[in-house]
């Protein structure tokens, strides 16, 4: 029972890193209409960013906690200058032309890392206090993922939520999501409002990348290798929908880690059957709504 | 507007006639072009970009000496195969047919060693396997246009059988990436260790996927089994993750970890003081502990390699210096680049490097190098781990015996049929 429990529980820690990145993919896919591939390039971003925040600026282990606020600000900075001067002329575009422009920018992007810091892996250590593990029904289980990762995803998700649901801007980017003239005859700055949703996004992939960081390898590379699950994820919830999100990526994380329980020769078999279901029975995702053609 | 016309495609003529006369006027002989193909982007890009150095330093040595077969210079192409089998054998057909290499040496992943070498065989043309480790790419699907300059599984997880079969562990647990080289060096420790002790068990495995970054249900599986010991073959990012979430588990107090990429700089740099003292690991070749009689050669490369990369030579970046030289050596002594010819020299000719002396064998196009087991402690000389307690074992003593490997392809051959 309590092995059970464990890997429930670790199935969650799995679904919430994963959702940090999709939530932000999702979100600009279902307002930009854009599927940003360079997505994982931001939470790339995000954890180099901390790295030299933590190794070369603050040289201490609790500056981690400067990192989770001031990272995701850069990155969504770097965002905002992304989609100002590349994906802003390519919204009417065939998506494409869409998916090329964001495959470029990941290529140039994963090359400046490289040239700012170097190919090698890097690592940063976890907060102070963040580094042994808490007991669960007699399991030890990591105090970073219990105290700092769970609290992320879920104050996020419980934000974005409200953020449009109940705030009168995100009616109003639930609003452009339907019809973008409509939106921009009322007298709104389009403009304005698609580059700060794009930096929201952003800004929720360097948040990954921060949360991510001390957990693993940062490494060249890491964009494309998270890149993937999260379009699964997004693809199985449904492309746009916040709620969605969070469906596919309970459903990622729990598929993981109870596929290593029981069938571990297959563990990653699961979740490419799931896709492949819900792509052929629900082509929109299981929260999905229908696509519609047309502007 | 025809003028204008007329005065671009004259600029393009005379751009087009200058560059082919440089090019023909600078050398006298024609180069000794050498394709080097590895992963330069993705997460293999963090091993490979200081194993293009080293190979660029031997090339410069070399050169710098007049070159070869009364000098002539190398030159290499370089191409990135992304960590993908379909790119790699693309790459390797371009760089022979339009680049016109006279061989190609590198690769990184086992997968992608086993597509190009097939097409080596296809095209006859000569690959020199310089990191990628599998024993399959020598042994069921040899053939004789692949050479391996390098150690393989079968060396590396046998040298780690020996070392694990002296301690008291009894049951162990497996994890390794889910691709050739993981299911390879774990199979290859497994079936050594058998002989080499009695009553050890196996009490499970697991294979997470390359580039796999939460460990969390892998950890605690392989805890609720509570094996005395596990063998592992992840490498690169997925080692540091694995590592750095196994720690808050308290992991490594209570198995013995048993790594085939832990003694590499690429994991014990990064990790710094996050890497346990005693864990057990294999490597190759580390920058402080040369081949007896070789410490000054190896002082100088590792000080040309640091300034060039801005850090230590790690195993891999040692095998592009040393593969180049070997290559080198081999032209030399077959007077020509010709791929017939330095098949015959390559195979079972005796070369001596800076990690020492060794042997390519003639049925396998096998190299003998040796390879280490030690375990990680607190050097207070490095911010990062060092190895002690090292135990070496020959190539030789270890690799499979000829009939072996005759037995082997039989019966490769037979499951084929």
């Amino acid at each position: 029972m309590s092995d059970f429990f464990v890997q429930f529980l670790n199935g969650v820690t799995i679904a919430m890193t994963i959702y940090l990145i999709a939530s932000g993919l999702s979100l600009v896919f279902g307002v930009l209409g854009v599927l940003n591939f360079a997505h994982g390039s931001l939470y790339m971003y995000g954890s180099f960013l901390l790295f030299t925040l933590m190794r070369h600026v603050f040289h201490t282990p609790s500056s981690f906690w400067v990192g989770l606020l001031v990272v995701p600000i850069l990155v969504a900075l770097l965002g905002a200058a992304l989609e100002m001067g590349f994906l802003r002329f390519i919204y009417k575009a065939d998506p494409l032309y869409q998916l090329l422009l964001t495959y470029g920018l990941v290529l140039i992007l994963s090359d400046v890392v490289k040239l700012i810091w170097g190919a090698e892996n890097q690592s940063v250590a976890r907060p102070p206090g963040f580094n042994g593990s808490v007991a669960i029904f007699g399991q030890l289980f990591p105090s970073y993922s219990i105290f700092i990762l769970l609290p992320c995803g879920i104050v996020t998700m419980i934000g974005l939520y409200v953020f449009l649901n109940r705030t009168r801007l995100g009616r109003i980017i639930r609003a452009a999501t339907q019809d973008r003239e409509m939106i921009g005859a009322l007298g709104i700055n389009v403009r304005l409002l698609y580059t700060g949703v794009f930096a929201v996004g952003a800004w929720l992939g360097g948040l990954g990348g921060v949360i991510a960081a001390p957990m693993g390898a940062i490494y060249p590379g890491m964009d494309l290798d998270i890149i993937i699950d999260a379009f699964i994820v997004v693809v199985i919830g449904g492309l746009g929908s916040l709620a969605g999100t969070v469906l596919g990526a309970l459903i990622f994380g729990l598929l993981r880690s109870f596929g290593i329980l029981f069938v571990p020769q297959f563990e990653t078999l699961f979740i490419f059957i799931l896709m492949a279901v819900v792509l052929v029975v629900r082509p929109q995702g299981l929260l999905g709504k229908h696509v519609t053609s047309g502007h | 507007m025809q003028g204008r016309l007329w005065r671009r495609l004259a600029v393009v003529v005379a751009a087009l006639v200058l560059c082919t006369t440089t090019t023909t006027g600078a050398a006298d002989k024609p180069p000794i072009k050498i394709g080097l193909l590895y992963s330069l982007s993705g997460m293999a890009a963090v091993v490979t970009e200081g194993t293009v150095y080293a190979h660029e330093i031997a090339a410069e040595e070399i050169n710098a000496k007049g070159g070869l077969l009364g000098g002539r210079k190398i030159e290499y192409v370089t191409r990135d195969d992304k960590l993908k089998p379909g790119e790699a054998v693309k790459e390797f057909r371009r760089m022979v047919t339009r680049d016109k290499v006279d061989f190609v040496m590198g690769v990184i992943s086992s997968g992608v060693a086993l597509a190009v070498s097939e097409v080596a065989k296809e095209m006859k043309v000569l690959f020199v396997d310089t990191i990628a480790q599998t024993a399959t790419l020598t042994e069921e699907q040899g053939h004789p246009y692949v050479v391996r300059t390098t150690t393989n599984s079968t060396i590396i997880g046998r040298t780690a059988a020996l070392a694990a079969a002296k301690g008291p562990w009894k049951t162990y647990y497996f994890i390794g990436p889910d691709y050739e080289w993981g299911h390879r060096v774990n199979a290859d420790f497994w079936e050594f260790i058998q002989h080499k002790k009695a009553g050890v068990q196996k009490t499970g495995e697991l294979w997470p996927k390359l580039g796999e970054r939460d460990f969390s249900s892998h950890i605690t599986t392989i805890l609720n089994a509570k094996p005395d010991a596990v063998f592992s073959s992840l490498w690169g990012g997925d080692l540091i993750a694995f590592v750095k979430q196994a720690n808050t588990y308290g992991f490594f107090n209570k198995v013995q970890f048993i790594s085939t990429g832990a003694g590499d700089l690429d994991i014990l740099k990064p990790l710094g003081t996050e890497m346990p003292d005693g864990l057990m690991a294999t490597f190759m070749y580390a920058f402080d502990m040369p081949v007896k009689g070789k410490e000054k050669d190896n002082e100088e490369f590792v000080a040309k390699f640091k300034q060039r990369a801005g850090y230590e030579p790690k195993t891999g970046d040692m095998f592009g210096y040393v593969s180049t030289y070997m290559l080198a050596e081999a032209i030399e002594r077959a007077g020509s680049t010709d791929t017939e010819a330095l098949i015959k020299v390559l195979r079972g000719g005796q070369f001596k490097t800076l990690l020492g002396d060794v042997s390519i064998r003639d049925f396998d196009g096998q190299a003998t190098f040796g390879h280490h087991t030690g375990f990680t402690y607190t050097n207070p000389n490095y911010p990062f781990k060092r190895l002690r307690d090292v135990v070496r074992a020959e190539g030789e003593e270890v690799l499979h015996t000829r009939e072996e490997v005759e037995r082997i392809r039989q019966e490769a051959q037979k499951t084929k049929n």
